[in-house]
């Protein structure tokens, strides 16, 4: 038979783990050094009190403050992970066990309560699940640098198969407008529309080349300025401004960088179309400019470390909307090749997708920052050569 | 006047098929194809083309292989060659470009072009034609 008076002080002094006894109105009966080193009361501060009150109220653990009292009267608990509180209402992690004991007579019954402290494992499995998830996360963009690279490959592939049947229905055309001299009115529009068609399909096989990353860029010194201003009237020349108020806030003395002005103009060009088309009701487009000294490093696109260090400069280029915003479920799928939201006619999906490469290509970076019903803005930073930097 | 003669050698038959005809329409024009390296060797040789269309991409023997073998051969050395290519990429044309100078074209490319440059190339030979 169980007599508590008789173990009472042999597990106060001797037993390591953090031990408690409750009886059966769930009141506290003992505890032991232990404990009350772990939660951080003093001795005889706990007698007497429910037992619920060194439980944690954490929605992390189904054993918690709110039903202890019911739950540990009623049998065996094992291995349970729940929270104590301290006294000054700390949150510990605990494995408890708790067992019904029965003494001399029938109200002579106890709960002993055992608990040990997990908050050290509870430290490492977190790093542990941070790691992974770092590790996983540099899989996944490993893995979808490869499928791109892969996608990349087989565009390049596809263009070339696709130009040499081009070539000779092209060479097939110029034949037979060349055989069927005086032909019919009918005739000739059937030439030039089959020439038509033949280009187009040509020009859609080079949007694909576009999208493998097979061409080389033509660095030279440029102005970012001078580029978002011939990114514009590029755009303009397309879309009417009816609705759009576009916002120019660009820093006039702004350094050159090394940029291939045509891609680069592209990729303006597609996050200025992008903005436009986020606001079909209309709204503003901010156009900004400037550069800075990076404060901290910055990882590059896909990943890669070897990008930005701290102290670096490097020029800013911003274009914000007042549209929609992004919903986290397209967020993630962003610079995703052939993923749009603008449905059959809107677009082909590689905008985005080719604007990061062009980036990438530039060892730069870009960004978006996207608040549903507010808007999106896109940066990009690229680097100013050195000299020119410290000069600036 | 004597024809100008050209050869092809393209691996894609009815392109070869398709060009010769569009340019023997000029009566001007004489045109021999090989739809392999090796027998555009041959044909470089036996019927000494004025200009040589040589396609980049071809199974066997690439058209670099080729292109190195005719400017190692003292009777096919001095034949100018319009290098094709359907791959829109930089790097062969400065391989081209930087081999011996040649020129090249990118597929899908219309008789107008083709005609114009081979046109160049002939003007540069100090040949004319109409």
């Amino acid at each position: 038979m169980f007599d508590i008076e008789n173990i009472k002080e042999s597990l106060d002094k001797f037993v390591i783990d953090p031990l408690m006894i409750v009886d059966a109105q769930k009141n506290i009966y003992m505890v032991n050094a232990a404990l009350r080193y772990l939660v951080g009361y003093k001795e005889g501060e706990l007698i007497g009190k429910k037992v619920e009150v060194i439980f944690a109220d954490s929605e992390k653990s189904i054993l918690k403050k709110s039903n202890v009292e019911k739950l540990i009267g009623t049998g065996t608990i094992l291995n349970i992970e729940t929270y104590y509180q301290t006294k000054d209402l700390r949150e510990i992690p605990v494995l408890f066990s708790s067992s019904v004991m029965h003494g001399q007579n029938e109200k002579d019954t106890w709960v002993v309560c055992t608990a040990r402290d997990i908050s050290g494992r509870k430290k490492v499995e977190e790093e542990l699940r941070a790691a992974y998830e770092q590790v996983k996360e540099a899989q996944d963009q490993l893995v979808q640098a490869e499928k791109l690279n892969a996608i990349g490959l087989l565009a390049s592939g596809v263009a070339h198969e696709v130009k040499n049947p081009l070539a000779i229905i092209i060479q097939g055309i110029n034949y037979l407008q060349a055989k069927l001299e005086n032909k019919e009115r009918d005739i000739d529009n059937t030439f030039s529309m089959m020439t038509e068609s033949v280009k187009r399909a040509n020009r859609i096989v080079n949007t694909l080349l576009d999208f493998s990353r097979a061409n080389k860029l033509e660095l030279k010194l440029e102005d970012v300025n001078a580029m978002l201003e011939g990114a514009l009237e590029l755009v303009k020349t397309n879309i009417k401004f009816e609705k759009i108020n576009i916002n120019i806030d660009t820093k006039k003395s702004i350094p050159s960088i090394f940029v291939d002005k045509n891609r680069l103009e592209q990729v303006f060009v597609n996050l200025i179309m992008n903005a436009i088309q986020a606001m079909p009701k209309g709204g503003k487009i901010f156009i900004r400019s400037y550069d800075k000294n990076l404060t901290e490093p910055k990882q590059g696109i896909y990943g890669r470390d070897d990008y930005f260090k701290a102290g670096e400069k490097i020029v800013v280029i911003e274009i914000a909307d007042t549209g929609e915003g992004i919903s986290p479920a397209v967020f993630k799928k962003l610079f995703n090749p052939f993923f749009t939201t603008k449905g059959l006619h809107g677009g082909s999906g590689i905008g985005l997708y080719v604007s990061r490469n062009i980036i990438d290509m530039h060892k730069g970076l870009i960004e978006i920052q996207s608040t549903q019903g507010k808007g999106t803005k896109v940066s990009i930073f690229l680097r100013v050569p050195q000299e020119r930097g410290s000069n600036e | 006047m004597n024809k100008i003669k050209i050869l092809i050698i393209d691996d894609e038959e009815d392109f070869c098929k398709l060009v010769k005809m569009n340019l023997e329409l000029n009566i001007n024009f004489s045109v021999e194809t090989a739809i392999e390296g090796k027998k555009g060797l041959e044909l470089a040789k036996k019927f000494k083309p004025d200009v040589i269309i040589l396609d980049i991409m071809m199974p066997k023997m690439s058209g670099f292989e080729v292109l190195e073998k005719l400017k190692k051969d003292t009777s096919t050395i001095t034949i100018p060659v319009i290098m094709l290519t359907a791959k829109e990429d930089i790097d062969f044309q400065a391989k081209a470009a930087q081999l011996y100078d040649e020129l090249y074209l990118i597929k899908p490319i219309d008789v107008v072009t083709l005609k114009a440059k081979i046109g160049e190339v002939l003007k540069r030979r100090g040949i004319e034609f109409k």
